[in-house]
């Protein structure tokens, strides 16, 4: 199966070895073969948004590129925290409430600490846009992952709080006075009281208000939940691994890989950056000079990519990784969409 | 006594940096903790933390003077919550509530608040004894330590007084003051590092008054001479090492005087040795 006959394609993989601009390379692969094909990424350094010439506050999808064969490449820039109130609306009963509880400071630390809501809300983006019909292929450039895991749990953490049901909710929450005795069990009391000796009064009282608007939006999450696993583990969706042709980075690359396998994901494609200069490539690529110095130089840089080739070579042959392994070159000064196209020319048929 | 943070893009080399930096200070007698947030280990592909028997690789045994460590969120916490309040029956009960365990999962900025908890409670004079001489996190990457710099700020605005905001107001004292704290961004000579570092810097001084260094990694050497455009390596190469005196210069009106070479090797433990030896007495 063509990896571009996925309707989901996930990548994924650490910070800095080139993901956004891999993913979008993929995407204008797609729609050059035809495809009709939405790239999204959460892009916090904002250069994706000036490559692809989208508005920076627009939260939507834009038309980059249309082609003869009927493709069409569409970009989006995930906001998390718009995305993050947006999913908050669209569950609850009462929007007023919910606005409320933007408001709330600890709401506000919560969407403003990056990880966890920029997990959480580039999952919650691709569910959304699978909504969407018009598109053969969605690609999500992942937020870089330090653990697995803690991505594909970030929704169910999330979930968890806007399903809690400790507090016995009267009244909107607007007076603090005596929160504790008011609203909460005995049993809980006695342990918001040993918080309130750690954090001071104030704090938990924040806390209390902070879930009791939480609680009060009555969000149900249960169909929606079912809606994520279903797409993450869908035999339509396919897993993109994109990193470094490093150490390091290809046992981290192992360890993505068995997380996968854990879940019952299927890793089609592995994406090697960076592997070696263009001069490396080439035919008669020994340097012509007299200089000493320049000789030196060259030949430490021909003997590391030599040897660098051959751990690149073993760690290929060696099966370790399910799906094929693309070996990209090293590339500099990747600024435009005309860049990102000359970087799929590497990628080939896959 | 130092404490030092190490950040920088994703995948500059900071581990590489703080490795590197804890084995030169700690090799001229300075008593050095080597420290990674956790749940996932970088420095376990460099030392040999005697887990993780699959990685096949030599990894550094660790010298007398130092200590490597990852903190994992609920143990700081759990050591955190204990030293307050004293009896462990009552540790044991905070901790099996149901709220809480709700709450610790996604309590905002719960996690960077107990890590850098942890890391300035010598300063601060509570909590486990911390003796050491240095002590370098091994942290986040620019974005994401932001975040970590941030939330003692964001916790005192959300809470204007107590307990949790005085503790709060002690951490950020400590990070400001340049006797106790030094900051390190590490950046290779590309583009979007070069970039990247120049805002973060900036923010960092705007926001905290706190002025980090910058290490330009993987430094390439010149060629000599005129390039002989007819020759592919000296065409390709100088383009690269050209482009990086460029970005180079972007940078030169920040603290750029730490500059590490590219060292020809694969082995990360190798690396790491290298570069170790490449700082002198910094």
């Amino acid at each position: 199966m063509n990896l571009f006959d996925k309707k989901v394609l996930i990548c994924l993989g650490p910070g800095g070895v080139g993901k956004t601009t891999t993913s979008v390379s993929l995407a204008l692969q797609a729609a050059n073969l035809g495809k009709k094909c939405l790239v999204m990424t959460i892009d916090p350094s904002r250069r994706l948004a000036t490559v692809l010439d989208i508005d920076k506050k627009s939260n939507k999808e834009k038309l980059i590129q249309k082609y003869k064969n009927k493709g069409e490449l569409w970009g989006k820039i995930i906001e998390p925290e718009k995305a993050f109130k947006a999913f908050v609306l669209s569950f609850s009963e009462d929007k007023e409430r919910a606005k409320k509880l933007f408001d709330n400071v600890l709401f506000k630390q919560l969407t403003s600490t990056l990880k966890d809501s920029q997990d959480f809300t580039s999952i919650e983006t691709l569910v959304k846009a699978c909504e969407n019909t018009n598109y053969d292929l969605i690609i999500l450039d992942t937020p870089p992952i330090q653990n697995l895991t803690d991505f594909f749990d970030a929704p169910e953490n999330m979930y968890n709080l806007f399903n809690s049901t400790f507090f016995k909710i009267i009244g909107d929450g607007s007076d603090s006075q005596s929160l504790i005795k008011k609203f909460i069990g005995k049993g809980a009391q006695g342990v918001l009281s040993l918080l309130s000796k750690v954090t001071g009064k104030l704090f938990v009282e924040e806390l209390i208000i902070f879930f009791k608007t939480i609680e009060s939006l009555s969000i149900e999450i249960k169909s929606h939940s079912k809606k994520v696993d279903e797409i993450l583990g869908s035999s339509d969706t396919g897993y993109v691994l994109i990193t470094e042709a490093e150490q390091s980075r290809l046992i981290e690359a192992k360890e993505i890989s068995d997380q996968l396998k854990l879940k019952k994901f299927k890793l089609e494609t592995t994406i090697l950056n960076r592997c070696y200069p263009l001069w490396f490539y080439k035919k008669n690529n020994k340097i012509k000079t007299e200089s000493d110095e320049n000789l030196q130089i060259f030949n430490n840089e021909n003997k590391f990519y030599k040897e660098k080739r051959k751990i690149i070579d073993t760690f290929c042959q060696s099966n370790i990784l399910p799906g094929n392994i693309i070996k990209m070159p090293i590339l500099e000064g990747i600024d435009s969409l005309d860049d990102i196209k000359a970087m799929t020319e590497f990628i080939g048929e896959i | 006594m130092k404490l030092i943070f190490v950040t920088g893009k994703g995948g500059v080399g900071k581990s590489t940096f703080a490795s590197a930096l804890a084995l030169n200070k700690s090799a001229r007698g300075e008593k050095v903790l080597l420290v990674e947030f956790g749940p996932k280990s970088h420095l376990k592909y460099i030392f040999d933390l005697g887990k993780d028997k699959e990685i096949r690789h030599k990894r550094l045994s660790i010298p007398k003077n130092l200590e490597v460590q990852m903190w994992n969120f609920e143990e700081v916490l759990v050591e955190f919550i204990t030293y307050y309040l004293k009896i462990k029956t009552l540790v044991k009960k905070f901790f099996s509530s149901p709220i809480m365990q709700k709450l610790i999962k996604v309590a905002p900025s719960l996690r960077e608040l107990v890590y850098l908890g942890k890391a300035t409670s010598a300063y601060r004079k509570i909590g486990k004894d911390m003796n050491y001489d240095t002590i370098i996190v091994d942290a986040y990457s620019t974005g994401h330590f932001l975040a970590l710099m941030r939330s003692p700020v964001g916790m005192m605005e959300a809470v204007k007084k107590g307990a949790m905001h005085d503790q709060c107001k002690t951490i950020l004292a400590v990070l400001q003051n340049p006797d106790f704290v030094e900051y390190y961004v590490v950046s290779l000579a590309e583009k979007l590092p070069i970039i990247e570092t120049k805002e973060f810097t900036d923010v960092l001084k705007k926001e905290f008054s706190v002025k980090p260094k910058v290490v330009l990694n993987k430094v390439k050497k010149e060629l000599t001479g005129e390039v002989n455009n007819k020759c592919e390596f000296q065409k390709s190469y100088s383009n690269n090492t050209q482009n990086q005196q460029k970005h180079i210069a972007k940078i030169k009106d920040y603290n750029t005087d730490l500059r590490l070479p590219f060292i020809f090797k694969h082995d990360s433990t190798q690396i790491v040795e290298e570069i170790n030896s490449c700082l002198g007495e910094i």
